[in-house]
């Protein structure tokens, strides 16, 4: 089945995405960057700073707009979609994890999960159990959940923020350098449980990164150089 | 959609930096407060004026020659007072009356001459119609039945010279065009507080001076005090409509006293000038303070938008967040006006210092004692509220038009 010119397995397709950055100087982050996201990929958008990989993740997400070019999602074409339509899209259909976390600094860990949920319109009852158990999940135990961030290790805070990206269920979690803050065991904790959810719920994990352990862990590679694609690998794995 | 939890994210947001939102609650706060106060002070100062107006010898209404305010002559005067009285006996909500004589002339002592309003009273009626007989700080006021005696104010007596038992001369024009002298024995000194009283009247018992004038049983006016303030319109339509019209006429306070009325208007328009001064720099401090509050969470709203709340959410987060500093500020600031307007209204405020003024308004002392009224609290408090809540829109609209990835860089 396909939509438009998008199969339905495609969560998300750009065309020919350019995005130049005129803030005084005129950078050219993005020139013309053409990119399927299957469901159910585990994926790492890789290269040097500056190549435009966090650019890429937020034309994806909505977050910002490309100069030129289309970004779909779930065949939807972000370009025609009003700033209210982007936030429900991304309510509803996407999870973020930054870098430094950015959780919402007055709430509690749950309350930053039951914040998400609230969006999407989830019951008291069920909102609160939901959020307990997901945050069980990526390992924060019943002791931290009350707290807010500033009462939360750096590892503990980006787990929050992966359980906010997930417990909503989204179809794609864009990652923008998940693991650059964490100490080692933080980070492989973090993306063993990024990717057993991949696994179990098929959830689309695309991490944009330089990290070797979360690339080591990719099931796809793309490598991003001065905003082009320069190579797209598909990584097989023997269990 | 659910309710969304931004009431609580506001509440703990306000909370966030108690310095600021302290800034912002303590510039609502001076502004309900200080409105309150002010109302309380416009208020009891108008009643007390329209009460002091009253009392000084007008009434509530008064009847008179036609034209009489406007142009006083000696020769308009009511002749034949008696179908008048009785109309006016016979009139719903008049609770007493009082007749006048009025003239302008010079009160002398053979050192010393000052100009007057020779002011002549019936002793028995006059104690129900004005506050005269009360004001009494030398002497006494006439007896029932007198016929001679002056009383004059403090300051009038301080400038001639005299004390009691002393002989002040009193002059006027009479009614056939002769000016006409006589001497009475100082009775009683006055002091009301208002100048214009307590340096320019010479009171007479009403039989002296319509001898002196040549009045016979005539009066100039008849003084209505009605058994409430709000009926003097009533009253005024009521007499005029029996009366014969083209001789007399019956006028409310404020229609005989157009400069009190005046200063009355002007007074209004005064506060109305003062309430919107405070509410504006209050909307400022509030606009101020939530913009700075909102410019330092750029990041975090682009969060907040980047999980998917829509623009006009972010505008409901800064609105509450406005909404509680608003409440919590007038709250504050109604207790603390109250207090001081409750204050003021058992101890008053003394304006002595403001003689030219008080003697503008024909307020009788200078002590002003607040009004403590309840619509006071209610339009201030929702007047404040509303500002306060308004003043977040620009904060709002801006919070809510940040782009997710320009805010999300913002540190």
């Amino acid at each position: 089945m396909t939509f438009g010119d998008v199969d339905m397995e495609t969560v998300v397709k750009t065309e020919n995405l350019h995005k130049v950055y005129s803030d005084g100087l005129e950078v050219e982050a993005l020139k013309g960057v053409n990119l399927d996201i299957e469901r159910g990929d585990f994926m790492t958008i890789a290269g040097p700073s500056g190549s435009g990989k966090t650019t890429l993740l937020n034309l994806i997400g909505g977050l910002d707009v490309p100069t030129e070019g289309h970004v779909f999602v779930e065949g939807r074409d972000l370009s025609k979609m009003r700033k209210s339509e982007l936030a429900d899209l991304r309510r509803t259909r996407l999870g973020f994890v930054f870098q430094s976390f950015n959780l919402i600094p007055v709430l509690t860990a749950l309350e930053n999960v039951e914040f998400a949920l609230t969006l999407r319109g989830v019951e008291a009852g069920e909102r609160r159990d939901k959020a307990v158990e997901i945050l069980k999940r990526v390992g924060l135990d019943e002791g931290m959940i009350n707290r807010r961030p500033t009462d939360l290790s750096g590892g503990q805070q980006q787990r929050v923020a992966v359980a906010r990206a997930i417990v909503g269920e989204p179809a794609l979690v864009l990652a923008d350098e998940p693991t650059a803050n964490l100490d080692t065991e933080n980070a492989l904790g973090l993306l063993d449980m990024m990717a057993r959810l991949n696994e179990e719920r098929g959830v689309t994990f695309l991490f944009s990164t330089h990290d070797p352990r979360v690339m080591d862990r990719a099931k796809r590679r793309v490598t991003l150089r001065d905003g082009t694609v320069v190579s797209d690998e598909r990584v097989s794995r023997e269990s | 959609m659910k309710r969304l939890p931004l009431m609580r994210t506001a509440w703990r947001n306000v909370w966030r930096n108690k310095r600021r939102s302290a800034i912002t609650i303590a510039a609502l706060a001076v502004a309900a407060g200080s409105t309150v106060w002010f109302m309380g002070w416009g208020d009891g100062f108008t009643e007390k004026m329209a009460e002091d107006t009253v009392k000084s010898g007008m009434g509530h209404v008064v009847v008179e020659p036609k034209g009489f305010e406007k142009d006083p002559q000696i020769s308009e005067y009511i002749d034949d007072p008696a179908p008048v009285v009785s109309l006016i006996e016979g009139t719903d909500g008049v609770e007493t009356w009082a007749p006048r004589v009025e003239a302008r002339g010079l009160a002398t002592t053979p050192e010393n001459s000052m100009g007057a309003v020779v002011f002549g009273v019936d002793p028995a009626r006059e104690r129900r119609a004005s506050v005269f007989p009360n004001r009494i700080v030398e002497g006494s006021f006439f007896g029932y039945g007198d016929e001679e005696g002056v009383i004059i104010g403090h300051k009038m007596a301080d400038v001639l010279g005299v004390e009691l038992g002393d002989p002040v001369g009193v002059m006027v024009q009479s009614l056939d065009g002769e000016v006409r002298a006589e001497a009475y024995e100082l009775v009683g000194i006055i002091r009301t507080g208002n100048p214009m009283f307590d340096n320019g009247f010479v009171i007479l018992p009403i039989a002296a001076a319509q001898e002196l004038i040549g009045y016979g049983s005539g009066y100039n006016k008849i003084a209505i005090i009605a058994e409430s303030a709000g009926d003097a319109s009533k009253i005024r339509d009521a007499i005029n409509d029996r009366l014969p019209p083209d001789d007399l006429e019956a006028l409310t306070w404020y229609e005989v006293s157009p400069q009190a009325y005046q200063f009355y208007q002007m007074m209004l328009v005064f506060m109305g000038f003062m309430l919107i001064l405070l509410i504006v720099l209050a909307s400022f401090g509030v606009t101020n303070t939530i913009l700075m509050s909102v410019l330092e969470r750029v990041h975090e709203f682009g969060v907040m938008a980047a999980v998917g709340l829509r623009p006009f959410q972010v505008f409901r987060l800064i609105f509450y967040e406005a909404s509680v500093l608003s409440f919590i500020g007038v709250v504050v600031g109604l207790i603390a006006g109250g207090i001081l307007t409750w204050i003021n209204s058992i101890y008053g405020v003394d304006l002595g210092f403001w003689a030219s003024g008080v003697q503008m308004t024909g307020l009788l002392d200078p002590v002003i004692f607040f009004a403590l009224k309840p619509y006071a609290f209610v339009v201030t408090g929702i007047a404040v509220f509303f500002i306060g809540v308004v003043s977040s829109i620009y904060p709002g609209i801006k919070a809510a038009r940040f782009r997710p990835v320009e805010a999300m860089r913002h540190v």
